[in-house]
């Protein structure tokens, strides 16, 4: 049975509506904006908005896909996020499973232990020195360890795998399970919806972060993508002139080729989303609700 | 356990390993073939490249070798920051700001440069100073010692800020010559504003936006924050033979008065506030670019010079120019450009100096190096060597004539002929000649005794006045002591203020409240020290 709903109702509905069309597409229209540059042809004004290329052109893309310093920066970009992934991943995990055991001794201390790292940062100039006398200076790692565990990561996954039932788990010791085959065989298998969750997270911040290699990373080769493609956005602006330089002999890149470059960087990690949304959404509400 | 235990044992033993290789390294005395490394920072727009076939000519040239840190230049003291905090100093460092300059003196990481030592070792250094910049060198001591080099650069041609008008609307409006009054101007902002310039039908034009306020606080003598396109600054200028600042000289409240009728009279483009700029390529007004405005002070004059040779690409003229042409080619041809004019200054009769080069940029020297004798001394001998001839400055800033470049006759769009800089080879090519480029040396000098090299810039900028440009400058040229505790909150103020007055928020009158404001909030400070200063360096 279908009731009938009153006019008020439906108008209510129509206006929650079109606010939130209105609202996606002030959020969509920027991104739209730099795809039409993206194929736009550089001899038309760039200083007028557009909605569609006014002169269609790939000429843009085939620039910024054959950029020797673009694709050295993607592959780093992609190792970068692979390693750094699972290797935060698996450390988170491997400390938010004996946080969530009733019988880990001194389990408070441990836990604020953790937490208290989301207060009390150490600060960019400590972790400097920290990544330069371990001597990670200009390697891959100075990108991936530093950031191998979140606290706030560790309490979401904590949260859930405390949700979890304890007969499970005594149900599996009682066959004979060691504690890491019990990890292996039983909470990660019903845990998939918060693992897949935070190895979202953790692979959109490697893919997004620049900073960590613009300090860090000396050689061209081993820059990251976010660098090369912030240089090329930044080309031009204020912020990148030095006054005494002539500067009228710099070679500047177009904005469409600006547009190109970011829309490069970007797609591949949206592209992601859509396999793991429906994890996602499910694992943060789980691993809320419960905590 | 066992297997977590191997895991745990195998990453410490992977830690300590990697770092024991990295580790390595460092070690500043010379190489095998006796060369001494300098590392150093300089202002870079992509990463050095160690291989860069220019950098080794200049290493094999003078028997050193250079160690070029990559130091991205928008976060270029944050990061310098870091690395001097975690002990590595950099042999040469470029310094952005006299800020910093003082900070660097007092952590203790750069030594002073002896005079007599230059004046030994690097005379060139001196001399090429002399020609161009005489008397530089004051402006760059902190605590009565030289701890820095200038860096500027007068090699770019005649340039300045630039007075553009529309010239096919100061037509359409019936004025047949270029204001050169205020009153003038006046009627012009006021017949762009409101006699359809543009012939559309529609009233959407404005006299001038933000940029273009710079003209009119200048013909009042002083240039406060509000006037300046790019980085907003405070200015100080001379006052009576005293360094004033100029925000809160009297003169800007009838500057202010002229300026907020304007905005009342929808004269003032009302969207000043946020500037002409509207994202990309800094120097481009979209206003004046989309027919909005008549008038603009925006960018560089070169960013408003037609293309300089015949056969180059139509891209190659000023930035803002091509964008006007591409919409607009027809008016590109009627734009009035030029620098900004003594007589708009009259009514105060004031006149500036010319051309000034003194920066926030200069070169510093670490102390371990300034230490090491021998191994300066090489360095100032390098210097000296660049800046003995055009040929061997040349060859440091751009590569050898006639193996990377050289001179080739190219028909100007004015009809002459001039010597073009023109790439050969491989370097003809642009990716090479990003990879493979870098330049080492101080500043750019003039070289006056050298061939004079006629450009086709000089001959459009120079009848235009661009050479000899009766724009005031900043003349403080340190950061005062109190300068960090105050400067956020005045900026504030002042911002405030000018805003206000201008949007008739508040009155003509509430000037005076603002000066007062200004001063008690740690001007009348800054005043004291500016004023101390000035004294100290021209005493």
């Amino acid at each position: 049975m279908i009731k009938h709903r009153s006019i008020g109702d439906r108008t209510a509905d129509i206006f929650i509506a079109l606010v939130l069309i209105l609202i996606c597409l002030t959020t969509l229209y920027p991104f739209w904006y730099l795809f039409t540059l993206s194929f736009t042809s550089g001899d038309v004004s760039l200083t007028r908005m557009y909605l569609i290329p006014p002169k269609l052109t790939l000429e843009n893309y085939a620039k910024v896909l054959s950029d020797g310093a673009i694709l050295t920066g993607f592959i780093n970009t992609i190792i970068r996020t692979v390693l750094g992934t699972v290797i935060a991943v698996s450390c988170t995990i491997l400390t938010a499973y004996p946080l969530s055991r009733k019988e880990l001794v001194h389990k408070k201390f441990f836990t604020s232990f953790v937490i208290i790292t989301m207060f009390v940062s150490g600060g960019t100039i400590p972790s400097y020195l920290l990544v330069k006398t371990l001597g990670l200076m200009d390697t891959i790692w100075a990108l991936v360890l530093p950031t191998a565990i979140s606290a706030y990561n560790v309490i979401i996954a904590r949260n859930f795998f405390i949700s979890i039932p304890d007969s499970l788990v005594e149900s599996a010791k009682i066959d004979g399970a060691n504690d890491l085959v019990i990890l292996w065989k039983v909470v990660i298998p019903v845990s998939l919806p918060i693992i897949a969750t935070i190895t979202l997270w953790i692979a959109v911040a490697h893919w997004n972060a620049w900073f960590d290699s613009l300090i860090y990373t000396q050689s061209a080769s081993k820059q990251v993508l976010q660098v090369v493609m912030r240089r090329i956005i930044l080309e031009g602006t204020q912020d990148m002139m030095n006054p005494d330089a002539a500067e009228e002999a710099m070679h500047v890149n177009t904005e469409t080729i600006k547009a190109t470059t970011v829309i490069v960087a970007t797609v591949p990690i949206l592209v992601v989303y859509p396999f793991i949304q429906k994890y996602f959404v499910k694992g943060v509400m789980i691993g809320a609700v419960k905590g | 356990m066992k297997s977590m235990k191997k895991i745990v044992s195998l990453v410490v033993v992977t830690v300590i390993a990697a770092s024991t290789v990295v580790g390595c390294g460092g070690g500043d005395s010379k190489d095998e073939n006796g060369r001494y490394t300098y590392s150093m920072t300089m202002y870079q727009t992509s990463t050095a490249n160690p291989d860069a076939v220019q950098l080794k000519a200049i290493e094999d040239k003078y028997n050193i070798n250079l160690d070029v840190w990559n130091v991205e230049w928008q976060k270029y003291d944050e990061i310098l920051n870091l690395k001097l905090a975690g002990g590595e100093v950099p042999d040469i460092i470029y310094v952005k700001t006299a800020a910093a300059a003082q900070k660097y003196v007092d952590q203790g990481v750069v030594a002073p440069i002896s005079l007599e030592l230059l004046e030994e070792k690097a005379p060139n250094i001196l001399k090429r100073l002399e020609e161009d910049a005489p008397d530089i060198l004051k402006y760059y001591y902190i605590d009565d010692e030289l701890y820095s080099l200038p860096s500027f650069s007068v090699g770019a041609g005649a340039n300045g800020i630039p007075m553009v008008w529309r010239g096919d609307w100061l037509k359409n409006v019936g004025i047949n010559k270029v204001p050169e009054s205020l009153d003038e101007y006046e009627e012009a902002f006021y017949k762009f504003a409101k006699e359809d310039p543009d012939g559309n039908g529609k009233n959407d034009t404005y006299g001038l936006s933000r940029s273009g306020l710079i003209a009119i606080f200048a013909a009042y003598g002083y240039v406060p924050t509000m006037g300046q396109t790019g980085t907003p600054q405070g200015y100080w200028m001379e006052r009576d033979g005293k360094l004033v600042y100029s925000s809160v000289q009297p003169e800007m409240k009838e500057a202010l008065a002229r300026i907020s009728k304007w905005y009342a009279d929808g004269v003032l483009d009302p969207e000043f506030i946020t500037g002409e700029n509207k994202g990309g390529y800094w120097a481009i007004s979209h206003q004046f670019v989309n027919g909005i405005i008549g008038f603009t002070c925006h960018g560089m004059s070169y960013h408003w010079e037609p293309k300089a040779f015949v056969d180059s690409d139509a891209s190659s003229s000023g930035q803002d120019r091509y964008e006007f042409e591409k919409l607009n080619s027809e008016a590109a041809e009627s734009l009035e450009i030029s620098g900004i004019p003594p007589y708009l200054s009259k009514e105060t009769q004031k006149t500036y100096p010319k051309k000034e080069y003194v920066r926030g940029e200069r070169w510093m020297f670490s102390k371990s190096l300034v230490e090491d004798e021998e191994k300066f001394n090489k360095l100032l001998e390098v210097y000296n060597d660049i800046y003995s001839s055009r040929e061997n400055f040349e060859f440091a800033n751009t590569g050898e004539r006639g193996v990377v470049w050289d001179y080739e006759d190219a028909v100007s769009t004015n009809g002459k002929t001039y010597k073009r800089t023109a790439y050969l080879g491989d370097w003809k090519d642009e990716e090479y000649r990003k990879e493979n480029s870098f330049s080492f040396n101080l500043f750019t000098p003039s070289f006056p005794e050298a061939e004079k090299i006629d450009t086709p810039r000089d001959d459009w900028a120079i009848p235009r006045g661009f050479d000899d440009q009766y724009m005031p400058n900043n003349r403080l040229y340190v950061s005062l002591p109190s300068e960090s505790k105050y400067s956020a909150e005045l900026t504030k103020i002042e911002e405030e203020a000018y805003m206000d007055i201008i949007t008739g928020a508040q009155p003509i009158d509430y000037f005076d409240e603002f000066v007062e404001k200004w001063r008690a909030s740690g001007g009348e400070v800054l005043e004291q020290e500016a004023e101390a200063w000035y004294e100290e360096v021209n005493g």
